[in-house]
């Protein structure tokens, strides 16, 4: 849900909840809201991050598999001839 | 007879309704997407008469059909389509896609010419007019222009803006992949909004975005349109940009070479790719068994600690192909694998065999050396101390939950929450001794903590240390002045010895602890009123300042029946026997007329006090005794609804006035017959004054409201008539074994008979289970050891030992049994000390 890296301490957790909420802010969403504070109630701190990994009682989900999945990930940026080749292709990109 | 005279005659065709009718076929083909059927229903057509409505349609068909073989990547096909259309339907070539086919298929140089042909059409035209869509022709060859060779470039004229802009878009390219961010704003800048390069501008804008503020980048890449010649690269970055489930929608719907882009801004490694796609196909709402699944068959591109990390969240949900076969994929320590294993059979809610698995998982963790894992043994031993079973109704902690928590505080002491929930466990339990010495060993820990102080407080006054209760309180206070629960404890405190004074006829002792509980209460209606009644009663009988207090008291109680419950509560915790003649006295004292007839209003305000105030049992007390027969009385008569009816019983069922409970639900019972809460509440009357359902009629009504709350969905309603049930019959396969001079040899050995089968039944689970609350892990875990893994031999020693505990009591010698032993009888196990069932928790027998 807040999409935090394996290891990343308490700032980086709140880091990752304001950046939420900035995406699905109350007034606007308040069901991913509530979803997104939950969330971080769970693992706002070590201690709550240790009891979510060992006792987490909620059923897995494909969102939160894309989540862990994509939890370490640092954007780079493509080669220029893997831009070319794309920009030649066409406005499809074929 | 001849065959052809049997043939029925065609009817005669209507020629002026074939074209109509075959125009409205093509047409619902074209709207369908069903393209080469309108193509061949309206070439039949045009055949017939070329109406313009039908070159519109097959053109529209002609377009849709080639697109979709270009879609496919059949562009050539598309191209030929595409000029068929223009030469049929007498349609401009130079429109739509087709530019843009010939780009991406290298015939670049026919595209030029005829852009300069049209250039030179236009500087030609007589009248001056621009050519409005020369421009947009040019913004369409931008994105392929910037791969083509010198020789082609020499078609464009200098002044073209393609041409001079050129270089500045493919300097930027190369600057933002060398992530050069100087470089990039200077070829950046020499974009002009007018170049046909503008749209790579804020692409490159919105990428370089996607690296520190994804809010902008979303914002970039909504500005930039959805038809632009670059729609190529901004798809990706579109892709990228959304989140969860909907970012992987969009990615596969992507080309091969845009999804490698997309891969790439997300910084996702190229060779989950195949992953990804497979995650694609799978619905949202998939079961995370199937996901599972699913990350099995793909998970080997993950690095291995990625992988393990997977399996440790998705195992526990599926227990036997994660749990059981642990390195499938990832790579999880055996503590892990023992974590998951006990968490898959807890969400199964098989609390017994979940505790076991957590307690070897406990033992390795705590083996290790790594801080970390040593917290998470202290975390396991305080979540197996949560769990329901080690916790009685009240919420007192049990003995082994106890014993979690103490093993914990091995591994990490640094939770003043922990140390104040056994502390309170223990003082609960009454075993101030153990309460103390944890008080004094969290306080070294946490002597400034609210929670601990508090707690210390509390198991000073149980052990009757009020100094010390007193000077702890005040330390407290100096921490947390606003703690009220403190404050109410003390000054009860102080009021109850204040009581004790009174009724040992000590008034000035009581004066004094009257005046310090003043000084401890705050200004809360109730707590005042309880102070000044018991002042009242520290002044002599009959004298006026006495019937003051007691009047004064009882006003913000409101007077009546409520008030008058309230004093007499009060005054049979302290008077030694308060019988009707005293109770009226005292009610008279305080103004309370008591013979005044009961108005709806005055119950109405007895139950709202009743449901605030807790159960107090005092053998013969009885607060109600001068309104008793008044209250018997309004039982039958219909002055309340059935919801307010309710909440009466609720009432007198809470503070266990069994009489009143039964005269108010039988009268309901008989008003509103569909209604089995009544019946609830009249059987459970009885109950709680007979110990037991005496009558069969009770039973079969008892039966018959459970299937109709069942039916009303009223679940709360059910589990309280199960648990009558189950308390009129807590041992019902017991009760048939014993007998008051011990339990026959016969039966015991029927009693094994029936032991064995169950254990043949279903591998001996149900039966482990209950050994296990009945005698302890402890026990359990030590004869599994003994027997090192022979099933057979645990179970013979589990049900010996279940057998011994049965004759043992009552006296009765105890013989090995004779139908499965057939080894020599094993050596007796070491018992120290049964561990005694959880409160709360059944017998062995229960069942």
């Amino acid at each position: 849900m807040l999409g935090i890296a394996r290891g990343a301490d308490d700032a980086a957790v709140r880091a990752a909840y304001l950046a939420a909420v900035r995406l699905h802010p109350p007034e606007r969403d308040a069901d991913r809201f509530a979803a997104v504070r939950r969330a971080f109630d769970a693992v706002s701190t070590a201690r709550l991050r240790l009891d979510h990994e060992l006792f987490n009682p909620e059923p897995p989900t494909l969102d939160g598999l894309l989540h862990l999945l994509q939890s370490d990930f640092s954007p780079r940026r493509p080669e220029t001839a893997s831009l070319l080749r794309l920009l030649k292709g066409g406005q499809d990109g074929r | 007879m001849s065959r052809n005279s049997a043939r029925p005659v065609k009817k005669p065709i209507s020629v002026a309704n074939i074209p109509e009718k075959q125009a409205a076929t093509a047409l619902d083909h074209l709207e369908r997407g069903r393209f080469r059927d309108a193509m061949e229903s309206y070439k039949s057509l045009i055949k017939i008469e070329p109406r313009p409505e039908w070159l519109a349609g097959l053109a529209s068909a002609y377009a849709g059909r080639a697109q979709v073989l270009a879609d496919k990547g059949m562009r050539r096909e598309a191209i030929e389509l595409w000029r068929n259309r223009a030469e049929i339907c007498h349609t401009a070539l130079w429109e739509g896609p087709y530019a843009d086919w010939l780009v991406a298929e290298g015939s670049m140089s026919e595209v030029l010419g005829y852009l300069s042909k049209r250039r030179a059409a236009a500087s030609a035209a007589p009248d001056g007019k621009a050519d409005d869509g020369l421009a947009a022709l040019e913004a369409q060859l931008a994105p392929g222009l910037l791969s083509v060779d010198d020789a082609t470039l020499k078609q464009l004229p200098a002044e073209s803006l393609l041409l001079q802009h050129r270089p500045l878009a493919l300097a930027a390219l190369a600057a933002y992949a060398r992530q050069d961010v100087a470089a990039l704003e200077e070829a950046l800048a020499g974009i002009s909004f007018r170049s046909p390069y503008r749209d790579l501008r804020s692409l490159l804008k919105a990428m370089v975005l996607w690296e520190t503020d994804r809010d902008a980048a979303r914002g970039a890449i909504d500005r930039v349109p959805r038809n632009s010649p670059f729609e190529s690269l901004a798809a990706p970055l579109r892709s990228v940009v959304a989140s969860g489930s909907e970012r992987l929608r969009r990615w596969a719907s992507l080309n091969s070479s845009q999804q490698l882009i997309a891969l790439d801004l997300l910084g996702c490694p190229r060779t989950w790719a195949p992953l990804l796609q497979a995650l694609a196909g799978a619905s949202t709402d998939l079961a995370p068994a199937t996901l599972f699944d699913l990350m099995q068959r793909n998970a080997r591109v993950l690095p291995e600690a990625l992988a393990t990390r997977v399996w440790q969240w998705l195992a526990p949900w599926a227990l036997r192909r994660g749990c059981a076969s642990p390195l499938i994929f990832g790579k999880p320590s055996k503590a892990d694998q023992e974590c998951a294993t006990a968490l898959a059979v807890e969400i199964k809610g098989e609390w017994g065999h979940a505790e076991e698995h957590w307690l070897d998982a406990v033992d390795m963790l705590a083996s290790s050396n790594d801080t970390d894992d040593r917290q998470r043994a202290a975390m396991v031993l305080r979540h197996m101390a949560a769990l329901k079973v080690h916790l009685s109704r009240e919420g007192i902690l049990d003995k082994v939950g106890a014993g979690y928590l103490t093993r914990s505080l091995e591994f990490d002491a640094s939770d003043c929450d922990v140390h104040v929930r056994l502390v309170t466990s223990w003082r609960r339990h009454g075993d101030l001794k153990k309460a103390r010495e944890g008080l004094e060993a969290g306080l070294r820990l946490f002597p400034d903590s609210a929670a601990m102080l508090s707690e210390a407080v509390e198991t000073a006054l149980a052990g009757g240390a009020f100094k010390k209760a007193a000077t702890t309180a005040r330390r407290l206070l100096e921490l947390d002045p606003l703690n009220r629960k403190v404050r109410t404890l003390l000054g009860n405190a102080h009021l109850s010895h204040a009581g004790k004074h009174i009724a040992a006829g000590k008034r000035e002792s009581a004066k004094k602890e009257i005046e310090e509980a003043r000084s401890w209460l705050g200004a809360a209606a109730a707590e005042q009123a309880r102070l000044q009644l018991l002042q009242a009663w520290t002044e002599p009988e009959g004298s006026p300042e006495r019937l003051r207090l007691a009047q004064l008291a009882v006003t913000p109680w409101g007077g009546g029946l409520a008030a008058g419950w309230r004093l007499l509560r009060e005054a049979q915790g302290i008077f030694v026997r308060v019988d009707l003649t005293s109770a009226n006295r005292l009610l008279g004292e305080a103004g309370i007329d008591s013979a005044k007839a009961l108005a709806p209003a005055d119950i109405l305000g007895l139950v709202q006090v009743m449901e605030q105030e807790l159960l107090i049992t005092r053998k013969g007390a009885d607060p109600l005794v001068p309104w008793r027969k008044a209250l018997a009385a309004l039982a039958p008569t219909p002055l309340f609804d059935a919801e307010t009816t309710v909440r009466i019983c609720e009432a007198w069922s809470g503070h266990k006035e069994h009489d009143l409970l039964e005269k108010f639900a039988t009268a309901a019972r008989k008003r509103w017959p569909d209604w089995p809460i009544f019946v609830y509440h009249a059987v459970a009357a009885r109950f709680g004054k007979n110990g037991c359902i005496k009558a069969d009629r009770d039973f079969a009504d008892l039966e018959r409201a459970e299937e109709l709350a069942q039916k009303n969905k009223d679940f709360k309603l059910n589990s309280r008539i199960e648990a009558l049930f189950e308390a009129d019959d807590p041992d019902p396969d017991f009760d048939d074994l014993h007998q008051k001079d011990g339990v026959p040899l016969q039966a015991l050995q029927a009693f094994r008979g029936v032991l064995e089968q169950s254990i043949m039944l279903d591998g001996g689970k149900a039966f482990l289970k209950k050994a296990r609350d009945n005698f302890g892990d402890a026990l359990i875990r030590q004869l599994e050891k003994e027997c090192d893994g022979d099933k057979k031999a645990f179970f013979r020693r589990l049900i010996d030992l279940t057998i011994a505990e049965l004759a043992g009591p009552f006296g009765q010698p105890f013989q090995p049994a004779v139908v499965i032993n057939k080894k020599p009888p094993v050596k007796p196990i070491k018992i120290v000390k049964p561990i005694a069932p959880a409160q709360g928790q059944g017998g062995l027998f229960n069942e």
